[in-house]
This record gives C-alpha cells, structure tokens and sequence, in this order.
C-alpha cells in the first residue's frame, strides 16, 4: 500500500514538473490538522461526530490532488481537450492522531481522465472514479447528493448556461463488496437546472443491480431459516444444532439472490437577495444495498451465515439545510443549518442500531471580522438522536450494571438506560483568515475554545472503563459537561 | 480573562503586517486599464464583475495615476487578432501618453474538492509605457481559487482572484517606478 502511494507521489510530482510544452500540470489539496489537549481524558474531539457541527468535532485529514493537463482546454476552441486527476486523501497527520501520519491511512480515492469537445459539443466525458455532489452542507461536512462515490466507469457532463446534465455508468462491486467483489452494476443520473439567477434545482439517483451468479461465493446468497434475533446474538449455528443434533456437516446451504439497491438525491439552492447569500437545502433517501455474509465459530468451526434476507430492507432519509447570511457587508456574517435523518431497518425490531434510529440537529455559526484578517467565531449546536428500537445510550456512570428499566438485563438487547441522547456544545474563539473575510475562506488558523454538554455520560471518543471489571478495576465519575481548548488550521489550497 | 483576550487581540493586531509603501509617481500621471475576463466556451472578452474592477482601480489611485478604464466592448477591433502581450497593450495605447495596464483572466474548472469548488484562474497582466516600450513589464501567473457553490462559474472564479491579482499589479507598478527614475 505504501508502496503504490510512494509510486504515485513520484509520478505525481514528476508529471508536474514537466515543461509547459509537454502538460501542463498543477497540485491542489485540502488538510486539517489541530491540537486539542483534553484533560478530561477524551480524544481530542469535543463530541461524537459531525451532527454537533463539524467544527472541534473532526480529526486531522488530509487530500493532494494533481492535475496533468495532457491537452488543455483553450477558451472558444472546439478541439479536442484532455486532463488526468489523482487524489490521495486520509485522516491521519503525524503527531496529531493516533494514526501518527502512518500512510497506510491514505487511499488513492480519486483517479480519473477527463476529455471534452470529442463526439458531443458541451460534453464532458469522464473515465475512471465518478464521485459528484450537487453542494455542501459545510457546517456539518456532509454531501447528501453525492453519487457514484462508489463508482468505477464512464460518466458524460452534459453543460449549458441553463442546466446541466450528467449521466454515469459503472461498476461498484469493489466499493461495496472489497475482497469479496461481485459486480454490482452501477447507473445514474443528475439534473440541475437554473432557470434564472437566484434559483437552482437539482434531482437524481443511482440504481445498483447485482446479479444472482449461482457457483460464486461471493454473489448475494440467503441462508435459510435465520433468525434475526439468533444472528444479533450470535446463535444461529448452536441453536440450529440444538435442533438437530450432530448434524454440524448439514448446515443449511444457502440460496442464491440477486440484489438491488437505490438512492434519490434534490436539491433546491436560492440566494442573492437581502442578506441572503445563499440557501441549500438537499433531501436523499436511500434503500440501502444488503451485506453479504456473517461469520459464527461453534465448537472450534467457522459457519458462514450468508444475510441477504435480514439486511435488505434498510433504508434512509436525510434531509440537510444551510443558509448563508451576511448581515454587515465584511463586518458580520451567519450560517444556520438543519439536519434531520430518519433510517430503517424493517428487518430489525428487536435490537438498537444505527440503521433505526432518529437524530436532528442544528447549528449556528457567527463570524465577526474585527479586521479583513483577524475574526471573532461564535457557534452552537443542539442535537437530539433517538433510538428507535430501545436503549442505546449510557447516562450514568452506573449505567454499565443497567439495561431495559434501570436493571440489570444480560440477556437484553438493548445498550445503557435511554434511547435518546441529547447535546448542546458551544464554541468560540479568534479566527485569522489571510485572505480576508468570509466563513468558508480558507486558509483559516485558529484559536477555539469548546464545550459540550450532553445526556449521555462521556459523550466523546474516550477510553473510560466499558466493562464490568474494568470498572472495578479504574472506576469512573460522572461526565457530561465536556470542555476542549483547539489550535488548528484548515486549508483548500 | 477579559484583560487576557485584550492582550491577546492588541498582540496579534500589533503584529499583523504593514502594508508596504508604494513608489507613488510625484504627478498625477494617466494610466489606460483594461481589465478582460476569457470566456471559456466563446472565446470573447468579456468585463469582469465590478468588484475587481474597482479593486485594480484604486490600487492605481493609491499609485498616483489618474485611470481610464476601458470596457471590453471598447477594445480595438482588431485586438483579438493580436497575440503578443506587448501588440495587444499597444493597440489599446493607440498612440497616446497613457501608461497602459491590460489585464486578461481565464478561469478553468478544477474539480471538486472536499466540498469546494476548485478553479484556477490564469492571468496575463501586461504594463505599457508607451514612451518606454521596449520595457513593457508582462507578468503570468496562475491563481488556484475555491467557490463555496456550483451556480457560481467563470466570472466568480476570477473575482475570488482578486488578492492575487491586486498584489502582482502593485509589484508591476513599482517596476515602473522604479525604470521610470533617473
């Protein structure tokens, strides 16, 4: 892995170094890095994830991409233009995560050739990694409308004053599936259409089809007879052999599937009047793909239990607003946000987890430019997330001895005394932009001061007791106000 | 806490840097500026959106000249048909006194990046002394900006420039300075 990226990084910087007259070539890129001692034995993050805001609440990340321009692309030519990307991106800096900057936390995630004014005029076509996304939510750092992330193919960009259209097609089997690729077919979509100034609206899917392929191990496969509450437990294997006795060598084979999966992606972005710079509001709903298979030992043997069956009704809503205020031109600007996420798993109705489960949120964010270069920050963030099947979440520090009641339970489902969790976390500081003012202008350096309060105890990555004796080993108090001092940077560069 | 944070802010306010002082002509000397944006899919020039404009503007006034501004739609006929920096701040000259400023900015998209839009903005900025023109100063960069939204294209990218742009106009400006002593 190492190696291929060293290789890449090589021929990255060798083709940017060439002469004009052969490419032209170019490096852009994005990184994170900050320090955040906590003192009270957390991680360095002021919360769990990114609902909260994403500020104080990432880790360190990094992305370069580079750029090799082969033909390029001349204004009012109609000849034939072509460029290649690459991109290596990961959540990992030396000295400031676990990780320590180890590249084995780097993937080349991107890597594709684009080529215009060949065949259709206006047209784009794209070959190699497909990602796209109509808009940001950049309070939360989340994309909704993202497509063909997963996606290995050929895309067409289709682009007039007015609208836009782009059409894709591939493969997803080594996104979704990795070592154990099958082909899923991979197909899509998006339009956006601006029908005036002010105005835009966006819509598409994606549809992934993965075949029934009887013989191949890793195509979608059912076991018959599971029960889901005997794979969440893991007992599918000892109970079937309680049922049939000896029997290990007749484990029931499992039967092929063929498998589909689907997501639906809109956007609606208006702005330019009043303070209003812009307003994005993106909906996707999603009906997830099914895994492919669980393993359970009994008695010193593997068992595969192939889970098509119990993992092919889960879907997903999101739905993400952001709205971008400037109050007073280069003295005071706002972005308010909403998120709301709704996800099934009708397979499910026994046990929590993140695929039934209910959370909104949102987050304000105040920037005061004392000076084009020097800015005050203020933000908060109020969030509630509701398990929809039982307990999920730890209140006390005692909540390790509770389940279902306030008692005791092992045989339980559920996870601690609540099914909700609710937090606040408040943020500010002094921010210096470089560049001069704007939210999102980057480079950003900055000194951040955050704190969380929360329902749950010890809502941030930490390494607390989990378990019976390791509290009675180490004990544990009572956290639910969470406090972190930040120096950090962002940069897109 | 309070007396903390207000030294702290007097600090970095102290420290932040000075704008350097500019080599300012003693008279109020004539200056023609043209500043163009390329459209990608036609070719034209085009104006640029006021906001740079100005900024280029003003950065001649605080130089000492007085500015002319000439429109794209007021460029010579024959301009497009010109391709050395040199012939095309001539034909703006037109024979006059003028010290000439020609801006031209294309704006190619990038990709999209982490939640941005990542555009680079090529310039070419050429600086005629008409009385002096084997001198004419050209200086080409390339300006790697980042747009918050997709509805914004060429003609944002090249604003988001600005800075930039600003910054190697002024560094021609004390060329001319400079030459333009005894």
């Amino acid at each position: 892995m190492n190696k291929s990226l060293g290789i890449f990084a090589l021929s990255c910087a060798i083709l940017s170094s060439q002469t004009a007259e052969a490419a032209e070539g170019s490096v852009g890129g994005y990184m994170r890095v900050m320090t955040r001692p906590d003192f009270q034995g957390g991680d360095g993050r002021l919360g769990y994830w990114n609902l909260y805001g994403r500020l104080l609440n990432e880790s360190p990340f990094v992305a370069l991409e580079s750029q090799l321009a082969l033909l390029e692309q001349e204004p009012g030519s109609n000849e034939v233009w072509t460029k290649i990307h690459g991109r290596v991106e990961g959540g990992s800096v030396g000295n400031s995560d676990m990780g320590n900057g180890n590249l084995s936390n780097m993937r080349l995630t991107q890597l594709f050739a684009q080529a215009g004014n060949i065949l259709i005029p206006d047209v784009t076509w794209q070959f190699g990694t497909l990602q796209t996304w109509m808009g940001d939510l950049g309070l939360y750092d989340m994309r909704p409308t993202t497509l063909f992330d997963d996606t290995v193919g050929l895309s067409g960009h289709y682009q007039r004053e007015k609208f836009d259209l782009l059409i894709g097609v591939g493969d997803a089997g080594y996104a979704k599936k990795g070592s154990r690729y099958n082909t899923v077919f991979s197909s899509g979509a998006n339009v956006r259409i601006r029908p005036f100034g002010g105005l835009e609206l966006g819509l598409g899917g994606q549809y992934w089809f993965e075949p029934e392929v009887v013989g191949n191990r890793n195509a979608p496969y059912a076991t018959p007879g599971l029960s889901y509450e005997d794979w969440i437990r893991g007992e599918v294997v000892s109970n079937w052999l309680l049922d049939n006795p000896d029997q290990e060598q007749n484990f029931p084979d499992p039967n092929p599937r063929s498998a589909d999966s689907y997501k639906v992606v809109g956007y609606l972005g208006f702005g330019g009047f009043g303070p209003v710079v812009w307003n994005s509001l993106f909906v996707n709903y999603s009906q997830l793909h099914p895994e492919i298979y669980a393993t359970e030992t009994y008695n010193g043997d593997v068992f595969d239990l192939y889970i098509h069956d119990l993992t092919d009704e889960r879907s997903s809503l999101v739905i993400g607003d952001e709205m971008q205020l400037r109050l007073i031109p280069d003295k005071l600007d706002m972005v308010v946000a909403g998120l709301y996420g709704t996800h099934k798993d009708d397979d499910n109705s026994i046990a929590p987890s993140d695929h039934n489960r209910t959370y909104g949120s949102t987050v304000v964010r105040v920037q005061h430019y004392v000076t084009p270069v020097m800015h005050f920050l203020v933000e908060s963030s109020y969030a509630v997330e509701k398990s929809a099947n039982g307990n999920a979440y730890r209140n006390n520090v005692d909540s390790v001895f509770k389940n279902s009641n306030g008692v005791a339970d092992s045989r339980g489902l559920e996870f601690g005394d609540s099914d909700t969790r609710t937090t606040w976390q408040g943020k500010g500081g002094i921010i210096l932009n470089p560049l001069g003012p704007g939210v999102y202008v980057r480079p950003s350096m900055r000194l951040l001061y955050g704190v969380q309060w929360s329902s749950q105890n010890a809502a941030f990555g930490n390494s607390f007791v989990e378990t019976l004796d390791q509290y009675n080993d180490f004990g544990n108090v009572e956290r639910h106000l969470h406090h972190v001092v930040a120096l950090e940077t962002e940069v897109w560069f | 806490m309070n007396t903390l944070l207000m030294l702290g802010t007097a600090l970095l306010v102290g420290c932040a840097p000075k704008t350097a002082p500019t080599l300012t002509p003693e008279n109020q000397l004539p200056s023609s500026i043209a500043i163009t944006q390329i459209d990608m899919k036609s070719g034209d020039h085009i104006d640029v959106q006021n906001r740079l404009s100005d900024r280029l503007t003003q950065s001649l006034v605080r130089n000492g000249y007085s500015v002319k501004e000439v429109s794209a739609g007021d460029l010579p006929s024959d301009f497009d048909r010109r391709r050395l920096p040199t012939h095309k701040a001539q034909a703006i000259a037109q024979n006059g006194d003028n010290l000439v400023v020609l801006v031209e900015a294309v704006a190619r998209f990038y990709s999209q990046l982490r939640g941005q839009y990542r555009w680079e903005v090529s310039v070419e900025m050429t600086v005629l002394d008409p009385s002096n023109p084997e001198r004419t100063l050209v200086d080409e960069f390339t300006v790697p900006v980042f747009l918050r939204f997709q509805h914004e294209k060429e003609a944002e990218a090249v604003v988001a420039a600005g800075i930039e742009i600003e910054r190697h106009l002024q560094r021609l400006l004390d060329d001319v300075a400079t030459l333009s002593r005894p």
